[in-house]
């Protein structure tokens, strides 16, 4: 039961910014709408798009603030590292599905009055105009609501990284990218192309368009790491204290 | 009855012990003092107690369960933190109806009726608050938390003459309704002295004593009365300290008191009374 309680928390926490984010965007989608309508001579030509990448965006920058804060309340009040884990990972699921059901109720509507390809759409459905013109909503939303959960729990790790790192892993942590980045190109270089290759191939493979267009490859993905985020996230907060 | 043991406690940060081979067992409802100088380990014994930090060897049971990731253990203390943990941007009313769903036993019209007393806005975030106001919300929580164990750590810091009287009457008043173990942790002795029912002093992360206020303060007395009688009558007795104003003298001393029929002390015109906490605790802490 407590767990219920610390997800709600974490929920209402969340609810302001989720509300202030939607306002945002229904404002934008209708601004492009009556811009497109207006301007856009008929829907052939031109289309708006990408408008639900924005949520990931979102839904990351809740995971990486969903730690510190929360953490240093739900200590107050003496609850557990191991029930305060679990609360947050509760509360990604009922957060995520309302995000990805609003997405595509905004994709939705705005179709109605022009084009507005989601992610999804321009994933998977890009080959097949016939589809891309109807997408099968429910494959949209277990894929979007897939892909949320994992960005949430990733943001959360990043955050539970850098809390639990000093001031020179944290250093290390940041330039690490760019280092592994300058690495590969350089490998790259000398490998004529291999390792962008093989990058792009796994791409292809772990989202699911190597072979056709199948986004359940892509929600197999994304439930893994989520899975595996989670354990790696545990592992971290465990033994976790708050920081002065 | 909530019982606490504390068994073997110790806790390194690096190479600094803060708490060493500590052992203590709080089995009575009682006002304890928990007393130590600056860095002698009380705020990480308390933290220790409520799962904060981890310690580097022993153990702490509440109601024999370790209180480490322990939901039962834990939700019998409730633990006044001298850090603020609450959220900045969290209203007064909402850090209440929050800290009671966490604890069920809490009442929050106790709360909100102890914030009217207390002058808190209700609808102030807690980023508002002054540090005097900060600790009377704390306080506040802890009070009509209705756990079986409170903790307060340095709960009178910021408070003002009047808040901190008020507190008194309000924690004798909780303690008076529902007996329980309550751990003062302040270095306002001389005002806490009246209130603590025993006393636990640690120095450099070990157990100095654990002794009844009552019994500690009658292992000995305060002379006092004009300077050359007091220095003539402390000559061969065991002074702990000393206090001079003009030309009156204080001298605490350990050792049964004199009778007041004894001569010197009536020839004199000394004057005995208790023994004062916070001169023992200098003694005893001192070195």
């Amino acid at each position: 039961m407590k767990i219920l309680k610390i997800a709600k928390y974490q929920i209402s926490e969340t609810k302001k910014a989720l509300m202030s984010y939607y306002l945002i965007i229904i404002v934008i989608a209708f601004i492009m709408s009556t811009f497109m309508i207006r301007i856009g001579h008929g829907k052939e030509n031109v289309s708006i798009g990408g408008l639900d990448f924005a949520s990931v965006i979102f839904i990351f920058v809740v995971g990486i603030t969903g730690f510190s804060d929360s953490f240093k309340f739900m200590q107050v009040n003496n609850i557990t590292r191991k029930h305060f884990f679990q609360g947050f990972v509760i509360s990604i699921f009922p957060i995520t599905a309302f995000m990805a059901a609003l997405d595509i109720l905004i994709n939705r509507l705005t179709n109605l009055f022009s084009v507005n390809n989601s992610l999804f759409t321009q994933i998977y459905l890009r080959q097949d105009s016939i589809a891309r013109a109807n997408p099968n909503i429910i494959n949209n939303f277990i894929w979007s609501f897939t892909v949320l959960s994992f960005f949430a729990i990733l943001g959360y790790f990043i955050s539970l990284v850098y809390y639990r790192s000093n001031m020179i892993t944290k250093i290390a942590v940041s330039v690490s990218p760019l280092i592994i980045l300058s690495v590969l190109g350089y490998l790259n270089g000398i490998t004529n192309g291999v390792i962008s290759y093989t990058a792009t191939d796994f791409l292809q493979l772990i989202w699911g368009f190597k072979h056709g267009y199948n986004p359940y490859v892509a929600v197999l993905t994304m439930t893994i790491s989520f899975i595996l985020l989670s354990l790696f996230s545990f592992l971290l907060i465990r033994k976790v204290q708050v920081k002065e | 009855m909530s019982t606490i043991e504390i068994s073997n406690l110790t806790k390194c940060y690096g190479k600094n012990m803060a708490l060493n081979d500590l052992s203590l067992d709080i089995t009575e409802k009682k006002i304890y003092g928990l007393l130590g100088r600056n860095g002698a380990g009380k705020t990480t014994l308390l933290n220790l107690m409520t799962n904060k930090i981890f310690p580097t060897h022993g153990e702490i049971k509440v109601d024999s369960e370790t209180v480490f990731e322990n939901e039962n253990a834990l939700r019998k203390i409730y633990y006044m933190t001298e850090k603020g943990l609450y959220p900045e941007d969290m209203k007064i009313k909402d850090i209440i109806k929050w800290s009671s769903e966490f604890y069920p036993n809490m009442v929050p019209s106790r709360a909100f009726e102890l914030a009217e007393k207390f002058d808190l806005d209700l609808n102030k975030k807690y980023k508002g608050l002054s540090t005097g106001y900060t600790s009377i919300l704390k306080i506040i929580l802890t009070l009509s938390s209705n756990a079986e164990i409170l903790l307060f750590d340095e709960p009178l810091l910021g408070l003002d003459a009047n808040h901190r009287d008020m507190f008194y009457k309000e924690l004798i008043h909780h303690y008076g309704n529902t007996p329980k173990i309550i751990i003062l942790s302040t270095h306002l002795i001389e005002e806490v002295a009246d209130i603590i029912e025993e006393v636990i002093i640690i120095k450099n992360g070990k157990l100095v004593l654990k002794k009844t206020t009552e019994n500690l303060l009658s292992s000995g007395y305060t002379i006092s009365g004009k300077a050359e009688d007091v220095d003539a009558f402390i000559q061969d007795k065991k002074v702990i300290g000393t206090d001079t104003i003009g030309r009156f003298k204080y001298a605490y001393v350990l050792g049964t008191p004199p009778s007041k029929e004894n001569d010197q002390v009536d020839k004199m015109d000394l004057e005995i009374t208790k023994l004062d906490l916070q001169k023992l605790f200098i003694q005893l802490t001192n070195s």
